[in-house]
Parts: structure tokens; C-alpha cells; sequence
């Protein structure tokens, strides 16, 4: 016999409750931390972060468990938040993007870095990152290897590796070279 | 040191990185699906007003225009010319009506993924989520000329020719507001076609990353 059609309807707004409730006890702290990874802006962040959790709610109405709750939570997250940034950063000062391709290769300035590592200093050089690569870094920072950070930025794990390599080094040097001048790289 | 010891050192200090990342304080909003639904029938409210504002701005050309075509301003002295500015006022509250639709069904977009009918797509990977937003930005951009300036053209055309066809019209005073709408109309089509390509450049960039 079919169930009446409200009776359905409870049904998947319970569920959708249910996993609302488990990403958000389960990633909401990876969904601050990404927050302040995308806008420096106290209060503005806290907007950008119910804009996450809204559009969370929203798209389990049709999460159909194809994916990994975790990667599904992700790839909201950091779709949301870089919307936030496009349509914020109309008007404001937009910071000189972080050009990866243009940066001098020298090797062996990691090792300058030492304990010298600012994560504040370090969240401004991410912010000025270009997608993908500021989705890349963040997922980094939350511990992901290259095959769960590709499946969540859609690149494959070699090309997420190669990314992050590239992506590392470089930040390490701005980060060296940042603490030897005594210059605050902080964005947006 | 040998590179070994060096990418050692460097795995580490990443490492400590990260942990100082997972271990920082963070603000965690208040999770309760009932906040949730609450916030989201916020953002339709929010909605709604912004597109009050963007009607209230077209209806207020559309009234000037009507106005016209109702002949609230004087008359033509020719009929002929008189019917045909007559129609063209017309055909310009037409455009602006068309032109307010496609604002607000291309440029009045809530937050992704809270609005219902975008609720899946937000869930797409970043990359392509991304590529296919700057897609969209780009052929609006490219598009404006159509969309947005278009509809007023047969309108304003018919009240210029109309105006021609008038002999009580000073044919420099006609010549002079052709040239302005000519003028405004052209800088709004250079700087989208500008920021069209400015967005092209960013998507190709972003095929060359991935």
C-alpha cells in the first residue's frame, strides 16, 4: 500500500533534518574555519557562514548519497563562500591576486621559514589565491589527502597534487619573505 | 642539509600549520534546522524588496513614457508625426517592461543554493560550479545589448523619426538628444563587452589550472 502523500513528505523532511543535523555537528567547525579562510571580515563572515549553512539545508532536499556527506558539505561550503567573495568584492578593494605562475622558482627558501609561520599572515595569502587553488589549500589545512580534495574540487588526485606542491612552495617563500621584511600581507 | 632532511623539515612545518589551522577558535552559528528555514524565507523576503526597488526604477521610465504617448506633454503639430512619437513612447514602456523582466531574471540571483530551484546545482564540484557562474556572468555581459538595451531601441527609433517628421521640433535639440542616447547607450555596450572579456580571460585560466 502507498503511503499517503504528507506522510512521504514528513518522511524527507525528516531525513533532510537528520543530515542537516549530522553535517552540521559533524563539519561545522571545518565550515568556520573555511569561513575565515574566504572573508576576513568578522561580520561578514558570520553572514557568509549562514549563507553555507541555508544552502546546506536547502540542497538536502536532493542529496541522494552518491557522494560522501563529508564531500557534499564541502563542495557547498566552498561554492557558496566564493560566490560570497565574487559578488563582495564589487566594490571594495580587490587584493593583487596571487599569481603562482609568475613567482620565481629559487629553491631552498622553506627552510628560512622555520617556526616563523603566521597563520594569520598565512589566511591573508590564502585569501588572495584564485579558485581553485584557495579551495585546495583550505581543504589542505583540514588534514584531506589529493584524492578527497579532488573529488570535492573536481580535478583529478595528480592534478590536485601537482597543485598543492606548486601551491605550498609558494606560499612558503611569500611566508619567508613576508617575516624578513616585516610586512603584513594580509588580503581583502 | 640534503633534500631529504630539507622536505622533511618542510612536511613538518606544514604539519604544524595545519594544526594550529584545525585547533583555532572558531564562531559556530547556531545549527537548527527551524533558524535554517526561518533565514531562508529571510532571503525570499530580501528578494522580493530588491525587486520592488528595480520595478519602482523601470515603472518610473515607464510612467515619463506613458506620459508621452498620451500626449500629457503637447502634441505634434503633423498628426502623422504626432501618431508616430505617440507610438513610439508607447513602444518604449514595452522595452522598459522587457528590459526590468530580464534584469531581474538574470542579475536578481539570492545567494547560491538558497534559493529552492539553484539548490542542487550549489552542490556541483567547486571547479565546475565556478566555471559555469563566471559562463554565466560572461554571456550576460556580452548579451546586455540585446537584453537590456535592445527593447528600448524600437521605441526610441520611432520617437526620433516621429520628431523628424515634426516641423515644430528644432532639428539641432533632436539631433542633440539622439547623440546623448547614442552616447550612453554605446558606453553601456563597451564597458559589458570589456568586463565580458575580463571574465573570458579568468574562465581560461581556470581551464589551464584543471
Amino acid at each position: 500500500m502507498r503511503e499517503p502523500a504528507h506522510q512521504n513528505g514528513r518522511d524527507q523532511e525528516a531525513e533532510r533534518e537528520t543530515l542537516y543535523r549530522e553535517a552540521s555537528a559533524g563539519h561545522g567547525a571545518a565550515i568556520a574555519r573555511l569561513a575565515a579562510g574566504y572573508e576576513a571580515d568578522p561580520e561578514s563572515r558570520r553572514d557568509l557562514i549562514q549563507d553555507i549553512h541555508v544552502a546546506l539545508w536547502r540542497s538536502f532536499a536532493g542529496f541522494d548519497g552518491r557522494c560522501a556527506l563529508g564531500t557534499w558539505v564541502y563542495r557547498v561550503a566552498h561554492n557558496v563562500a566564493a560566490s560570497h567573495v565574487r559578488r563582495h568584492s564589487r566594490g571594495r578593494k580587490v587584493a593583487t591576486t596571487l599569481d603562482l605562475d609568475a613567482v620565481d622558482d629559487r629553491p631552498g627558501p622553506e627552510r628560512r621559514v622555520g617556526a616563523r609561520l603566521d597563520l594569520d599572515r598565512l589566511l591573508g595569502l590564502i585569501r588572495r589565491l584564485r579558485p581553485p587553488d584557495r579551495q585546495i589549500m583550505l581543504l589542505y589545512l583540514e588534514d584531506m589527502d589529493a584524492a578527497a580534495i579532488g573529488d570535492i574540487v573536481g580535478l583529478s588526485a595528480g592534478a590536485v597534487s601537482t597543485r598543492l606542491h606548486r601551491i605550498r612552495k609558494t606560499l612558503t617563500r611569500r611566508m619567508a619573505d613576508a617575516a624578513n621584511d616585516g610586512g603584513d600581507d594580509d588580503g581583502q | 642539509m640534503t633534500d631529504n632532511e630539507q622536505s622533511g623539515r618542510v612536511d613538518q612545518t606544514w604539519a604544524t600549520v595545519k594544526s594550529a589551522w584545525r585547533d583555532q577558535p572558531v564562531d559556530r552559528s547556531p545549527a537548527e534546522p527551524s533558524a535554517m528555514t526561518h533565514k531562508a524565507d529571510g532571503f525570499t523576503r530580501a528578494i522580493r524588496r530588491r525587486n520592488a526597488i528595480e520595478y519602482a526604477a523601470f515603472g518610473l521610465v515607464g510612467l515619463f513614457f506613458a506620459a508621452e504617448a498620451l500626449g500629457v506633454f503637447g502634441r505634434a503639430a503633423v498628426p502623422m508625426a504626432d501618431l508616430v512619437i505617440r507610438t513610439g513612447a508607447l513602444l518604449v514602456v514595452i522595452g522598459a517592461a522587457a528590459a526590468a523582466w530580464q534584469l531581474h531574471r538574470r542579475a536578481s540571483a539570492p545567494p547560491p543554493g538558497t534559493d529552492p530551484g539553484q539548490a542542487l546545482d550549489v552542490a556541483a564540484d567547486v571547479v565546475s560550479f565556478h566555471r559555469r557562474a563566471l559562463a554565466r556572468q560572461r554571456d550576460a555581459l556580452n548579451s546586455v545589448g540585446r537584453w537590456y538595451l535592445g527593447p528600448f531601441l524600437p521605441g526610441f527609433a520611432l520617437m526620433a523619426f516621429g520628431g523628424f517628421l515634426d516641423p515644430g521640433r528644432d532639428p539641432l535639440v533632436l539631433a542633440l538628444a539622439i547623440g546623448f542616447v547614442a552616447i550612453v547607450f554605446s558606453t553601456i555596450l563597451v564597458l559589458n563587452r570589456r568586463a565580458a572579456a575580463a571574465v573570458q580571460r579568468e574562465i581560461d585560466a581556470l581551464d589551464r589550472a584543471a
